[in-house]
Order: C-alpha cells, then structure tokens, then sequence
C-alpha cells in the first residue's frame, strides 16, 4: 500500500525554489531575511545551502510572517507577479501554452503541487459555473490571507495574459476586508466580496471553453506528457488534514467518524489526534469545514432548499443545520448571499 | 537615526567638549556640595530641563540634513543646553562668591541662545514654504506622513479618497465641476518579471516625477494602488482633462527608461480614463468618491481591453 499522506512537517521541498520570490521581494523592499524566517527554525545561512530543505508548516509559517514584515500594502500582490508561470520549466511550459481555461485548471489540479506546494486547487461545478476553490493545505481559510492573495492575484493576471476575459468572474475570499481594498480592484481586476468563508474564485462555465489566442494544444500535451514522466501525479495527499478533508468530502453523506478514519490509517484514535493536533487542526473543525464549504456551494448553486442542504450535509434536521452555520459565520444561511 | 546622525558626528563632538570643558572647569574652581545641602527638587526640575534640551538637539540632528538652518537651530539649542547645565551644576558644586564664571554662563549664553534660535526658526519657516512649494502636487495642502508610500514619495489612495471628498464638497458649492484622471502602466507586470521589482520600484518613482512636471499647480497626485496613479484635478471639466491625459500619455511613451544604468532605453505606455462630477450639487448622493473612482476605474479597464485589441 502506498503512503496516504504526508505530514506536514515533513521536509519535502526545496527552501530555494520555494522561497526566491519571497526573498527577492524582500531584498528589494530592505527587509533582512531573518525577519521573514523569525519562528520558521531556518536562518538565512541555511538557505544559502541549494540542498536545504523545509516543510509546508515551515512554508506557511514564513508567509504568514511576509504579511507583517513588508510593511507595504502591495507584497502579497507583487509576489503573485512571480508564481505564475512560476520556476518548475516542464510545468510554465504547460501553462503557457493552456489551449483553454478548462485545460489550464485541471492541470492546476493535478500538477499545482509542482509550483504551488501549499494550495490545494480544488473544483466545483453548478449549472452556470465553476468554482475554483483555493484550499491552504492546513485547512485554513482565514489566517493565510497573504498567500491567497498573492495565489488569486497570480491567476488573475495569468489568466488574462492568455487572453481570458475576466471580467465576469467573482473572487470570495474567507477573511476580512483588509484597508487595501484598491490593491484588489488594480491587481485582480475586481473587487472581491470578504468574509465568505471560503477561498474560492467563480468562472462562468461558458468561457471555460474558449480557444485562447496564446494556446496550442500540441505544446500543451508534449508538455503535460513531459510532466507526467518527471514528476507522477501525487497520489498521496499533502498533508493528514488534507487527506482527511478529501476523505470526509467524499462521503460527507456517511461520513466516516474519528475512529473509522483512524482504522484506515492504521493508527489508534488517540494517536491519530495527536498527529491532527500537530498539524493545527481536528476532526471536529475539518469536518466543519467540509460542511461549510459544501454548504456555501449549494446556496450559491441557489438549488436547494434549506432542508435539503442539511440532508446532503448529513445533519438530522435544518435546526440543527442552521446552528452550525451561525456558529461558522455568524449569520443564517438563507442571509448568506445578501451579507456584505 | 543612526545614519542621520553620523552625518552631524562633527556637530555632537564639538557640544561634548564644551560640556565636559564646562564640567571639569566648574569643579576645578568649585567644591562639592555636601548631601544635606542638595535640593533634590531644584535638581529633578533643573535636570529634566538640561535632558530635554539634550533630546531635542539629538532629533534636531537625526532628522535634518546639513546647511544654515540646522546649523542656528543647532547653536540656539547648544546655548540653552550650556546655561542649563551650569545651573544644574550649582546645585552640586559650589563656587566662591567672587568667581564670575557661573554667574557668565549661567546668563550670557540664554539671550544668544534666544536671539539664535529666532533666527534660525525665520529661516526655517521660509525654507518649508520653499518646500511646500515644491510638495503642493503631492499633498495639496495637507501632510500625513503616515500615508505615503515608501517607493513614489506619492499619498495613497486613502489620502485620495479624504483630498476628494473635501474637494468634490467644495467644488458643488462653487458649481464648478472636478475630474479625475487615472492612469496605468501597460504590461507592468512584465516590467517586473524580466527587470526585477527593484527596477520595477525605480520605473514607478521615475514616472512620478516625469508626471509632476507634467501637471498643472492646482493637481494632486496620488498612488492608487500597484502601478495605477490618481490624479484630483479641481475646477476641470471633462475635455481640459481628457487633454491633459492625451498629453500625459505622450509624455511618458517618450519617457526613455535606463535600466540598470545601462546605456539602452526602453520605452512604456500608459493608458489613462478621466471621470468628471458633474455641476448639479441639487442631487444629494451619499458615496460621491466612490461612485467617481468606480467611474474612472471602469473606463480603465475599457482603454486597457481596447489597447490590447490593438496590440493583438
């Protein structure tokens, strides 16, 4: 059998590739490397050594420093000017060359982890669109705003360097709005609505399709093949939580209680929370925000009732339904979409 | 601070010396005081006179650069820091009744001190006219520091958001209309790809300047947001400012861009949208800023998608 995830903290990822944006941002902007590094256990000595190594946690722990350091508005934002297409060669020679949107998401999906170790590119479907949902790999929504920022921004601009018009697309984005609000309207082109709870951005279906004028699906495919070749597609998930998320969102109908998942892993309960703890979360908050994801989906879909949605989410009744959805964001689902 | 002051390192010897010249002067024609006779009040009030003066001629130095102002500013400080201390050093030493020494320095240098000061504070006062003539297309009347951006020495789209407000309220009264004029480098992203963003840094604070020479005396110039600047144009009306964007537009395609120092020039273009409120101040609306900006902003991205039609 093969490994069903990675912790965390496991060293999986090269600190150099991983951090030259983030550092040549910070040279730029007169900000001493260790000020981005403080609390991550890695010093700048470490990474001048091309063999070092470091850990998701690691790499969301210096993120989650950049926000405070840069002290300007536009950090998140300039840095998203470099994650796309990025440094990985067989991976910017695919996206370069995405025949269309859809192409280009669903290489996203498979091959994201290649430049973007620390999101996970998740799709949604209803009637008239897509939902790209942008998951740190700590299923975090709210804290990691400078990299969801600087992810949303890269893909916008990415997207309309290919020739994609963005303008009838939505952005949600989990966490408050930030004093900044003008950095979203130049760099994403739109402003996005805060306080969703969910990170996620919205593609009407019908252009997902369209040729794009820089595409040519021959370069695409020798490239996707190129890819496939170096690098197979990560079967394990990236982390415990992510691997839990994924499993509870295929059975969200049943899902599958702590002990149940603790079985598969062949862990005991205990050391299975342990492991979860470790990694900032529980079973309680991953399924939770499962559920508030799943359900934010199906009220935007604007298909289903209320008591419908509590029975896909598996929950006895929509009282009970509606309780947790004010406990996850403070208003009433039916007010979901009205708010803000 | 640091760097500032090591500029002044002359300055701050110099005012030492003469403090410990004074000190071991004093105590060489004085004695010491004994404890019982010390009036610790006399000394807290004294002492806390000579620490602020000391405070004050450190930030003096940290935050000025050399020339005849901060040299008078310097000198009225170091005399009231003299007399001060010559005070303060009565309460410990005491000095025979026929020394003129105390008495001299107590008294002699808190006049000079005085006369020094007013001059240099005239001095001052004309150098920030001076200066503010040289800010009033960056700050329009107002200063917060707090809201300028490190990179263009511009305000930021806050700071716009306040100039507009009080602009937009006080042009209804008048009748007279107000345009904004956005504009936006073409493909900045790339700019900052290949060249780096220090480059890209130096192109946008170059820029600023090529555009405040461009402006008229009555415009505010602002940084939105990335490479989008705002420009307030008080008492103009859509065609004058329309014109003043064509023009803004030639004058920074022509702009030559050196960078890294090297010898070859590149060339950018901008693209620009004006937004003009109206004269009608009957209609009481409730976000005029935002309805404007949100305006202008659309128009952008209408000039950005038909440049890029014609690009393609």
């Amino acid at each position: 059998m093969h490994k069903l995830y990675h912790a965390l903290a496991e060293r999986r990822f090269l600190a150099q590739e991983n951090l030259l944006g983030l550092l040549e941002l910070a040279q730029s902007r007169g900000v001493h490397p260790d000020k981005l590094l403080k609390g991550s256990s890695i010093f700048s000595e470490d990474i001048e050594d091309a063999s070092t190594m470091l850990s998701a946690q690691q790499l969301l722990a210096i993120f989650k420093n950049a926000k405070r350091s840069f002290g300007a508005d536009d950090g998140s934002f300039l840095l998203g000017q470099y994650l796309l297409p990025g440094n990985h060669p067989q991976f910017a020679s695919a996206i370069l060359a995405s025949p269309t949107l859809l192409d280009l998401i669903e290489f996203l999906q498979k091959f994201g982890f290649l430049s973007q170790p620390l999101i996970e590119f998740k799709s949604v479907y209803d009637d008239q669109n897509l939902y790209l949902q942008l998951l740190p790999v700590d299923i975090d929504d709210y804290a990691n705003d400078f990299l969801i920022e600087s992810i949303s921004s890269a893909f916008f601009s990415f997207s309309r360097w290919l020739g994609v018009d963005t303008s009838s697309w939505f952005c949600l984005h989990a966490f408050k709005e930030p004093k900044y609000q003008e950095q979203f309207l130049v760099h994403y082109g739109l402003r996005p609505k805060f306080a969703s709870h969910i990170n996620a951005i919205i593609i009407p279906r019908a252009s997902l399709s369209e040729q794009l004028p820089r595409g040519s699906r021959a370069r695409f495919d020798l490239a996707c093949k190129l890819c496939k070749q170096k690098n197979l597609p990560e079967k394990s998930s990236r982390s415990l939580s992510l691997w839990v998320y994924q499993s509870l969102q295929d059975e969200l109908s049943q899902a599958p209680g702590l002990e149940e998942l603790a079985e598969r892993l062949e862990l005991s309960p205990a050391s299975f929370k342990r492991h979860l703890k470790v990694e900032g979360g529980s079973y309680q908050t991953i399924l939770d925000s499962v559920r508030r994801h799943m359900a934010i989906y199906y009220l935007h879909a604007g298909q289903l009732s209320t008591e419908e949605i509590a029975q896909k989410l598996n929950y006895h009744d929509k009282h009970n339904f509606k309780r947790s959805f004010r406990r996850w964001t403070g208003i009433n689902p039916s007010l979901y979409l009205a708010s803000s | 601070m640091l760097q500032q002051l090591k500029k002044h390192t002359s300055k701050l010897l110099l005012i030492l010396l003469l403090l410990s010249a004074q000190i071991l002067i004093t105590l060489a024609l004085g004695e010491s005081k004994q404890w019982q006779e010390v009036d610790w009040l006399d000394i807290a009030g004294e002492g806390g006179a000579v620490w602020l003066c000391m405070v004050w001629l450190i930030v003096l130095l940290a935050s000025r650069p050399h020339g005849p102002v901060t040299s008078l500013l310097f000198w009225g400080f170091s005399c009231f820091l003299i007399a001060s201390g010559q005070d303060l050093l009565d309460e410990f030493i005491r000095l025979p009744d026929a020394t003129i020494w105390s008495h001299a320095v107590e008294s002699i240098p808190m006049p000079i001190g005085m006369l020094l000061m007013s001059i240099g504070l005239l001095h001052w006062y004309r150098e920030q006219q001076a200066l503010n003539e040289q800010l009033l297309k960056r700050e329009r009347g107002r200063r917060d520091h707090r809201r300028l951006d490190k990179i263009t020495g511009l305000a930021d789209a806050h700071y716009l958001r306040t100039q507009l407000s009080i602009e937009l309220q006080k042009a209804r009264a008048e009748g007279l209309p107000t345009s904004i004029l956005m504009l936006d480098i073409d493909e900045f992203r790339n700019i900052n790809r290949r060249l780096g963003i220090t480059e890209g840094d130096r192109l946008l604070s170059e820029l600023t300047e090529l555009i405040l020479l461009n402006l008229r005396r009555r415009d505010l110039l602002c940084r939105y947001a990335g490479d989008r600047f705002a420009i307030v144009m008080p008492a103009t009306c859509q065609e004058m400012a329309v014109l003043v964007a064509q023009q803004l537009e030639d004058v920074c395609r022509h702009f030559a861009f050196r960078a890294r120092n090297s010898d070859s020039a590149q060339f950018h273009t901008v693209s620009t949208a004006v937004a003009t409120d109206g004269l009608d101040a009957s209609i009481e609306e409730s976000d005029v800023v935002d309805k404007l900006l949100e305006r202008a902003n659309y128009r952008l991205a209408k000039a950005k998608e038909r440049r890029l039609l014609k690009v393609a």
